[in-house]
């Protein structure tokens, strides 16, 4: 920067008057100038030599194929890492576990809500036509893509593949405040079950959110799914997320902690309940020396009735054992009942105690399990047998509609 | 005296050296200044060094208005061009102004030692696990594309795409590159500074096309230029442009897309730009020295050891306030991992800078209390000087007139 002082002589005066005027247009010269220059650029398209090389002492990045992009980007370990940890928490969405439902929605005017099953974690039927139906399924991954996944449920109406401006015509509506995609196609239905509807279709909507894709479609006749359009965008429009069950899979054991418990019983006759809160139990009862408990956590069958194994001194269980176990109906699905007596080693325990036995019942679904255990002396075990059914057969998931 | 100018170079010649124009440019970096401090709480340091300072004009955003302001370039271009012209070749060249030349002539060190930096420095980083060794480091922020043979072990030659060549190609612009070994052409298009790589699967019509069921999304900038991650779209024509590989380049990549050409596997990957170093360092041992009773870092350093060229190894420790210098290249001790109570093996990050300009702040703020010295000390001197001429004056004014009176 100048920090020459002005002249004080007389002859300076007229310069330095004079010269603001030169300085300012110099200034703006250079500066319309530049705004010249920059109006210009590359409008692309050219072809480019790469000149510049380098000799590297090695690659800057271990080359391998069959990856996705994915994969490439973070590394396909810590992709197969977050995509297992996500099975069950649906990443974006709070977990199912403890068997409650992580939305929360409206059941549309003349449906009804049928209990969860396999793929599907909302399952809504029209009740004035059953070959009508409304499902939600919850996948922890990208579930095979977008375009697959329409193009699939078009396979299904016999309609071919999108085509490059089918897929830029895309529409979406709004699921949780954000876009997901949404299609109403039309055709000769045939879905994975159930008859073939001639004159069918299915809306559908696919939204995804931190690596977990929710897919929602209503199937039925052209008739139904134009006279329930309204009662499919409600629908959609009043999915939520279910805090409670974000409340009770952020605590370790929200149940037994005093908070709600996402299974409902019955409780049986002549126990007493023991309110005491405990860790992985929904309730506990007893009665005389025995006690009997719900639990509700995550898990599989094979790995836990083997731990029930090892405690009453039994063999472990393998895959045909397990297939072997007597069956239960439970909440819905097919459970299983374990049954043994033996040596008993507790939690922690040093040592065993004989002639006692274990009774339990166990069922799973999405990674998660619900069991109830039964143990005390051999004899008193027998006899609560009928007691332990008719909790089993009681447990249900707590409704989560409004 | 200085003579008033006649003719259109002598008045161009007395405007670019002008007090005044000094005066609006100083203003005008005070708009600058201040109206980019204000606006950086929005945008962040970058990229409000990249609009205001890094630029030809600005529209700077003062309140609810906008101002187009002339950008750094303008202003500090034209100082420097008024310093040398008024301050050096104009200024009357007396004994009294010599300091304040000395001065004007350590504020041009400082701004052509900025000018040197601004083209010419490059800032980085290399990550070393105890054990490793490096003669390269990657740039915090810069991208370019860098294409070599994956069939190669050990040393190979990576053919390289600087982020200049690229990062204007937004939108269905493209470019194509080409190189005499490659047995393919690189088509580049739908740059973005920052990006999000996302699956294509229910999420709303996507905004780009999707590729391999994948496709990029553009996000706003970051504050933090380092946390932008670009993705660029790529395409390679094969083969006489039998064979068109469509793919994805994204600023995070552990692993580089790879694909045949020529009888060979190539791999091309976006990534921040590489520099060699002219030694390499291995690091021996991280030594991190904690707070008493916590895991909090007191102080920590690296034991590595330096190999020059000619294969000689210095054994040193860099440490937080003590860099290595060797060649242009300082290496601080910057960071470490994993950080406090997270599992894993011990590394140490170096910062490296290479600032061809790193000394001449030193040497031009020396240069400028030279200046100012000689100035405040000959205006000192020259004050006791007329002090003294003064008081001389006075006493044999005073001794006269008491002569006068005696006489009298």
């Amino acid at each position: 920067m100048a920090v020459s002082l002005p002249s004080r002589n007389a002859t300076a005066r007229p310069r330095t008057a004079a010269a603001p005027i030169s300085a300012l247009t110099l200034t703006w010269l250079a500066f319309a100038a530049s705004a010249l220059s920059a109006c210009g650029g590359s409008a692309g398209g050219e072809t480019v030599q790469i000149t510049k090389t380098r000799l590297a002492e090695a690659p800057s990045h271990v080359a391998r194929t069959g990856l996705t992009m994915l994969e490439r980007a973070y590394g396909p370990e810590r992709v197969a890492s977050a995509r297992a940890s996500a099975q069950g928490n649906r990443p974006g969405l709070p977990p199912s576990q403890n068997g409650q439902n992580p939305l929360l929605y409206d059941v549309p005017e003349g449906w009804e809500d049928l209990p969860r099953a396999q793929f599907r974690d909302i399952n809504l039927r029209l009740i004035r036509d059953n070959s009508a139906e409304m499902v939600l399924t919850f996948l922890a991954s990208d579930g095979g893509g977008l375009v697959p996944n329409i193009d699939r449920w078009r396979s299904q109406v016999g309609m071919e593949p999108m085509t490059t401006a089918d897929v830029q015509a895309l529409t979406t509506r709004k699921v949780f405040g954000d876009d997901a995609t949404y299609v109403e196609l039309f055709g000769p239905y045939q879905g994975m079950r159930g008859p073939r509807i001639d004159d069918g279709g299915i809306f559908g909507a696919i939204f995804s959110r931190g690596g977990g894709t929710l897919f929602v479609k209503m199937t039925g006749s052209r008739e139904v799914l134009e006279a329930e359009r309204e009662h499919f965008h409600e629908f959609l429009s009043s999915l939520d997320i279910n805090q409670q069950a974000r409340q009770s899979s952020q605590g370790s054991n929200a149940a037994a902690g005093g908070g709600v418990s996402p299974l409902v019983w019955t409780a049986p006759s002549g126990w007493v309940e023991d309110t005491t809160p405990r860790q992985f139990r929904e309730a506990t009862f007893r009665k005389g020396e025995i006690e009997m408990y719900i639990s509700a956590v995550r898990g599989t069958a094979l790995d836990n009735i083997t731990r029930w194994a090892g405690q009453i001194g039994q063999p472990p269980l393998d895959a045909a054992a397990l297939a072997a176990l007597e069956r239960v109906e439970m909440m819905g699905r097919s459970g299983y009942i374990y049954e043994a007596e033996g040596s008993m080693r507790g939690m922690g325990a040093a040592t065993a105690t004989p002639g006692q036995g274990l009774l339990a019942a166990l069922v799973e679904g999405s990674g998660q399990i619900v069991t109830v255990k039964l143990t005390g002396k051999a004899a008193d075990v027998r006899a609560a047998r009928e007691d332990f059914m008719a909790l089993v057969t009681s447990i249900q998931a707590r409704q989560a509609g409004r | 005296m200085a003579k008033k100018p006649t003719t259109a170079l002598g008045k161009l010649f007395a405007a670019l050296g002008s007090f005044w124009l000094a005066i609006g440019l100083l203003v005008n970096l005070f708009l600058l200044t201040w109206l980019g401090t204000l606006e950086q709480v929005d945008k962040g340091i970058h990229a409000v060094q990249t609009e205001y300072f890094e630029s030809w004009r600005v529209l700077a955003k003062a309140g609810p208005i906008k101002v187009l302001l002339p950008g750094g370039y303008i202003t500090m271009g034209l100082l420097v061009v008024n310093l040398l012209i008024g301050g050096l070749v104009r200024i009357r060249k007396t004994k009294s102004t010599v300091g304040i030349i000395i001065a004007h002539v350590g504020i041009a060190l400082m701004m052509g030692g900025g000018l040197v930096e601004h083209m010419y420095s490059i800032y980085g980083r290399v990550i070393l696990y105890e054990g490793e060794e490096s003669a390269q480091f990657e740039e915090y922020a810069g991208y370019e594309v860098a294409i070599w043979n994956a069939d190669s072990l050990g040393g190979v030659e990576e053919f390289l795409i600087p982020a200049e060549d690229f990062q204007d190609l937004e939108g269905t612009k493209s470019r194509t590159f080409q190189r005499a070994e490659l047995p393919f052409d690189l088509i580049l298009k739908r740059y973005m500074n920052n990006a999000e790589l996302r699956e294509a699967v229910g999420v709303g019509v996507p905004t780009s096309p999707v590729v391999e069921g994948h496709f990029l999304v553009g996000k706003p900038d970051e504050k933090e230029e380092e946390k932008n991650l670009a993705g660029i779209y790529a395409t390679v024509v094969a083969e006489g442009g039998t064979k068109v590989i469509d793919s994805l380049l994204y600023g995070v990549a552990r692993h580089p897309w790879v694909f045949e050409a020529g009888g060979k596997k190539w791999a091309v990957a976006l990534r921040h730009t590489v520099h060699s170093m002219p030694f390499s360092l291995k690091l021996e041992k991280f030594i991190k020295d904690d707070h008493p009773g916590i895991t909090m870092a007191r102080a920590f350093s690296s034991d590595v050891v330096r190999t020059d060229p000619d294969g000689s190894e210095h054994p040193l420790r860099i440490e937080m306030n003590e860099p290595l210098r060797k060649d242009g290249y300082i290496i601080y001790q910057a960071s470490y991992g994993p950080q406090e109570g997270m599992p894993g093996r011990p590394y140490s990050v170096l910062a490296v800078s290479k600032n061809p300009s790193d000394r001449i702040p030193w040497l031009s703020v020396a240069v400028i209390a030279i200046g100012l010295t000689w100035t405040f000390l000959a205006k000192l001197l020259g004050f006791l000087g007329k002090q003294k001429r003064s008081a001389l004056k006075a006493a044999k004014a005073s001794s006269g007139t008491s002569e006068e009176k005696s006489a009298a």
